[in-house]
């Protein structure tokens, strides 16, 4: 039971973090549901309320040392997509000024390494943008014969 | 116990000695890497945007690295990319602080292009102007860049970057 409600604590702390950006009550239910499943102890609403309203540090200094879960990792990218399209401003600023430059980067480079990072960083760019986005990324931060290049690329990474 | 040591570690990072920089940089790498597997929420508290302000500032002129022997540099770049890969918010906290414009200095050597258009006629030939440009430069800067930057920066980019869904990046 302590254990739970340690792990309550925790989760409640990460999604204050994190809630100060989304909605506070989205975040404490779904931390609440997240804390739920591994111990199967439910640790009461109250509880997760009560826990909300104290400040961050206050519960950051209180935790003893957590090892590291699995759950604890699993939910770090949904949080982190979930942060960025809250944010589309800086996001789509990042995005629009990075894919240019990693396609350069790709042409212009022989090392494998950095061939193979700005590639991933390239696939991640297309797969968080819905289609109006990737429109604009391509059209306005795209002069034409990088725009071929981009087509290049994709078509020769996806024949092999 | 680090908190109240931090603020002073901060300020010393905006000096201009260059190896009293250099070693107050080297102390903000060891506490990024020592905190960054174990204690990611306290990394979060330590690494904000004043911190990120500061060492963005040392980043900045290319040629702040007059400051920072090319080493540091590197390892400074590579904390960055490790702690936007511990916590989302250090994450979005970088991306507020503008570091963009910082990792478009280390790869190209010229400032970015500040006018942010969404019409399409007159950006795309603005643009097709800056582009042209900004190929020659980049494959310039390229070639002189120490390759361990270029690499980090690389990072730091595919860190900030937002994660795949789930079982897309098998390599």
């Amino acid at each position: 039971m302590a254990k739970a409600k340690v792990k309550s604590e925790r989760s409640a702390a990460l999604a204050a973090v994190v809630g100060t950006h989304a909605s506070v009550p989205d975040g404490q239910s779904a931390a609440s549901s997240r804390a739920h499943t591994p111990t199967g102890g439910p640790p009461t609403p109250g509880d997760d309320d009560a826990l909300g309203a104290v400040p961050p540090s206050e519960t950051l200094d209180n935790l003893p040392t957590l090892p590291h879960t699995g759950l604890w990792t699993k939910d770090i990218p949904a949080d982190r997509t979930e942060l960025l399209r809250q944010h589309p401003a800086e996001t789509t600023k990042f995005i629009n000024l990075i894919v240019p430059l990693l396609i350069d980067v790709y042409a212009a480079s022989v090392s494998v390494p950095v061939r193979t990072k700005s590639l991933a960083s390239l696939l991640k760019a297309t797969a968080f943008q819905n289609e109006e986005q990737l429109r604009t990324t391509l059209h306005v931060g795209l002069s034409r014969h990088r725009l071929h290049a981009f087509y290049l690329i994709i078509y020769l990474r996806m024949s092999r | 116990m680090i908190k109240d040591i931090w603020p002073i570690i901060r300020n010393c990072l905006g000096y201009a000695d260059q190896r009293l920089v250099d070693f107050a940089a080297l102390c903000v790498i060891r506490v990024i890497d020592s905190y960054h597997r174990s204690h990611a929420d306290k990394l979060e508290l330590l690494v904000d945007a004043d911190l990120i302000r500061a060492v963005n500032v040392l980043l900045l002129p290319p040629g702040g690295s007059s400051l920072i022997p090319a080493g540091t540099f590197t390892l400074l770049v590579k904390s960055m990319a490790t702690a936007a890969r511990s916590s989302p918010t250090i994450a979005l906290t970088l991306l507020k602080a503008d570091i963009v414009t910082t990792l478009y200095q280390i790869l190209t050597g010229v400032m970015p292009p500040t006018s942010v258009s969404s019409e399409q006629g007159d950006s795309a030939s603005g643009q097709g102007l800056g582009g042209g440009l900004a190929d020659m430069t980049i494959m310039q800067n390229l070639a002189y860049r120490p390759k361990d930057q270029v690499e980090e920066a690389l990072t730091l980019i595919q860190e900030l970057m937002p994660p795949l869904p789930k079982g897309m990046l098998s390599s």
